[in-house]
């Protein structure tokens, strides 16, 4: 049964302005892990967008997000296995984990889709 | 904890209709304080931390995000009058804010 549905777009133009020094900028640091800094040091300039995008999507299938819950940006980390971005894990902690407890601990499906342009992030909640 | 005067007011109100205008593609004096920040300028969360982060470097702010977070949840910020308010609690009350009704 799907129990969460979460989709967000975003332009890759609107992180440009972030990227010029990533480990210095203070919204870098806002939303991501140390964790996820160092796991995207190969390409900030896809992996910031696309982590950016996929704690907003993840926001959206819980149906919670920081201004209207204690769920934080950091409770929700997009780890890449490999440069390629062919695979990666959506780690769950803090709040997040709890609103995914309350759900019945669902399992995260998700895929993403990269144009030159933009970025788009697909969250399915199901439990079996 | 700096006392909130008239220019500080008024710098912050600038900063945040200057900001919108920009990002949003609006002229500012169509913009009021009763402008719904998603309803009528499209605004959204990477605009809501940009500005943060904007308030943070001005005003050498003390204040963790999960803070405004948790005052967010019981005092929703709709507007630009209710964002501008909200950031003037956080130039005065810091990591404090959590603290007030």
């Amino acid at each position: 049964m799907i129990v969460g549905c979460g989709i967000d777009t975003e332009e890759l133009s609107r992180f440009d302005k972030h990227l010029a020094d990533v480990e210095n900028s203070g919204f870098v640091k806002l939303v991501f892990t140390e964790r996820e800094i160092e796991n995207y040091k190969s390409n900030f300039g896809q992996f910031i967008p696309l982590g950016f995008c996929c704690k907003e999507a993840v926001f959206k299938a819980v149906g919670d997000s920081w201004t209207t819950s204690p769920v934080h940006w950091q409770d929700i980390e997009l780890l890449f296995k490999s440069v390629s971005q062919s695979t990666y894990e959506i780690k769950i902690s803090g709040h997040a984990k709890k609103i995914l407890e309350r759900l019945g601990n669902p399992t995260i499906v998700s895929e993403f889709n990269m144009s030159p342009e933009s970025v788009t992030f697909h969250v399915i909640l199901i439990n079996e | 904890m700096p006392e909130i005067t008239e220019q500080i007011k008024n710098d912050v109100k600038d900063i945040v209709v200057d900001f919108f205008s920009e990002e949003c593609e609006v002229e500012p004096d169509t913009i009021t304080m009763n402008t719904h920040i998603f309803d009528d300028l499209d605004g959204d969360s990477l605009m809501f931390l940009e500005l943060i982060e904007i308030f943070k470097k001005k005003y050498n702010l003390n204040i963790d995000l999960k803070t405004i977070g948790k005052y967010s949840v019981k005092h929703p910020v709709r507007t630009i009058g209710e964002l501008i308010d909200m950031q003037l609690l956080i130039i005065e009350h810091e990591d404090n804010i959590i603290n007030l009704d």
